[in-house]
């Protein structure tokens, strides 16, 4: 039987974490955490370094979780958003350190070796596949961009030097791909809005 | 459009940098460019939403289950903020001020002394003429009059209490004058700090981009941010938080993207009150949300560190 944090809305349980409820912290967690986990995992390729992240993803909901606005667009976007600018903080920060900028990025989105584990939801699996699968119909180019930008943390001027395009070349790159995706991707995400 | 339409552009283009944002694959001048171009345009804000979908749709690509001690430890963290509120709460009722009015504490320091003072005159008096009648009588009377030295002795134990209660009580009255000395100091400053409000809201040179309003632990604080325009000045001014904890400050924070910098730290004076200038720094020209939190003196002690007090008013989100 679900208990009544499972029920609720993510903004109802927003607005409990915001009354310092560890319970609706804890449901959020559940509902949300694999994807965040699994996200830096992705980008940071660092088991500990992408459990510190998620810690400090759902800390930072938890403590400042009054921040968000709807205005800001779904809360789902803004938690990722939230996901993906600590993961590339993260990874730039130990590009920094590491001062081998180009030793450790691969420029082809690797997604056959992708590991996608059995999910508990089926509609979650259903996305997973929906999303890998427009990504595999980008064209090489246009993968590469999202690839070296989203997942490798290289801004797109970085992007440019490393690939010897133009940045508008980049710039055109990423939009139409954003574009495609939005357009594979349509009808899951209107049905998630 | 194809790749071929592509050109090199070498003037700022913030709407061609929107996809680019969503990625955060922008460099800092770049990003303060596309935020101003948010904050005045919605058709902008409208397209960036639908790339940030996409961006969070990215993060469907991979799959794998966090470790249980991940979910353990965060819920170990909010345990740990729920007990320092607690504690932020009770150090927020010891300080809280009495509400007896400043006439009381004026008429006990008038009053009890001198009631001190004359019953000690009166015993001195008393044990005097007790004295003096003593040694002019004789026979019968010796008796009656040590009868009445042995009552006489015993008023002046009484009044020597009183004298020692009244002492007392002077040291709290002492005391009292020196919060209430404290209190007029706050008031002072609370008088300066409305009178340099008043100045920046009718003062073109000031922008008031934030106004602040006190969390669960804090009800009663409020604050007010203002940056001065065509500089990187900016000014917090704060009243209502309790004082806090050994070991710990405020920190002001702003927030881009969700990601939180801390700009300034400060304590508060016994009225609540602080006033905080500070530099804002390069790369947050432009920010979303602004908050004060608490957080740990010792900059090594993570566990309750950054625990949300203030936050932005509702009125000006």
């Amino acid at each position: 039987m679900p208990t009544k944090y499972q029920e609720m809305e993510d903004l109802d349980l927003l607005e409990e974490i915001s009354n310092r409820n560890r319970d609706a912290l804890a449901e959020l967690y559940d509902r949300y955490g694999r994807r965040v986990f699994s996200l830096a995992a992705r980008i940071l390729n660092d088991p500990v370094s992408s459990e510190e992240v998620t810690q400090d993803v759902f800390l930072s909901v938890w403590r400042r979780g009054s921040s968000y606005s709807s205005a800001k667009g779904k809360f789902t976007t803004w938690l990722f958003s939230i996901a993906h600018n600590r993961t590339i903080d993260e990874l730039r920060k130990r590009r920094r350190d590491r001062n081998r900028q180009n030793d450790d990025i691969d420029d082809h989105l690797n997604i056959e070796s992708v590991e996608i584990s059995p999910l508990e939801n089926a509609v979650a699996q259903s996305e997973y596949a929906k999303v890998r699968d427009a990504l595999a119909v980008l064209p090489a180019e246009q993968r590469q961009v999202v690839e070296l930008s989203y997942f490798k943390g290289l801004t797109q001027a970085e992007i440019a030097e490393r690939t010897g395009q133009p940045l508008g070349t980049v710039k055109t790159r990423m939009r139409l791909a954003l574009r495609k995706l939005r357009n594979a991707l349509s009808s899951e995400i209107s049905a998630a809005v | 459009m194809t790749d071929s339409d592509s050109f090199d552009l070498s003037i700022p283009d913030p709407w061609g940098d929107l996809p680019a944002y969503a990625l955060n694959a922008l460099g800092d001048e770049e990003r303060a460019r596309v935020e101003a171009l948010l904050d005045v345009s919605p058709e902008a804000r409208e397209e960036l939403r639908l790339y940030m979908e996409m961006a969070e749709a990215l993060s469907y690509v991979a799959d794998s289950a966090p470790p249980e001690h991940v979910r353990a430890g965060l819920l170990a963290q909010a345990d740990s903020d729920i007990h320092l509120m607690d504690v932020a709460r009770a150090e927020a009722r010891s300080v809280r001020p009495s509400r007896r009015s400043a006439f009381y504490g004026l008429f006990r320091s008038v009053r009890v002394p001198y009631v001190g003072t004359a019953a000690a005159l009166i015993a001195v008096m008393g044990i005097a003429i007790f004295f003096g009648i003593e040694s002019s009588r004789l026979g019968s009377e010796v008796a009656q009059l040590r009868m009445d030295r042995e009552a006489d002795l015993a008023q002046v134990a009484d009044l020597r209490q009183v004298v020692d209660e009244t002492s007392a009580q002077s040291d709290a009255q002492k005391a009292e004058v020196a919060r209430l000395t404290a209190v007029n100091a706050g008031l002072n400053e609370a008088l300066k700090n409305q009178q340099w409000l008043t100045y920046v809201t009718q003062n073109r040179e000031f922008r008031v981009p934030n106004y602040f309003v006190g969390g669960p632990g804090a009800p009663e604080a409020n604050g007010t941010l203002a940056v001065k325009n065509f500089d990187d000045l900016a000014v917090f001014l704060v009243s209502g938080l309790p004082p806090a904890p050994d070991g710990f400050q405020y920190g002001l924070t702003l927030v881009r993207d969700g990601v939180p910098e801390q700009v300034a730290t400060f304590q508060v004076n016994e009225a609540g009150m602080a006033r905080v200038e500070f530099k804002l720094p390069d790369n947050i020209v432009q920010f979303e949300s602004a908050m004060v939190v608490l957080n740990s003196v010792d900059p090594g002690d993570m566990s309750v560190s950054g625990l949300e007090v203030m936050q932005v008013s509702e009125t000006n989100r």
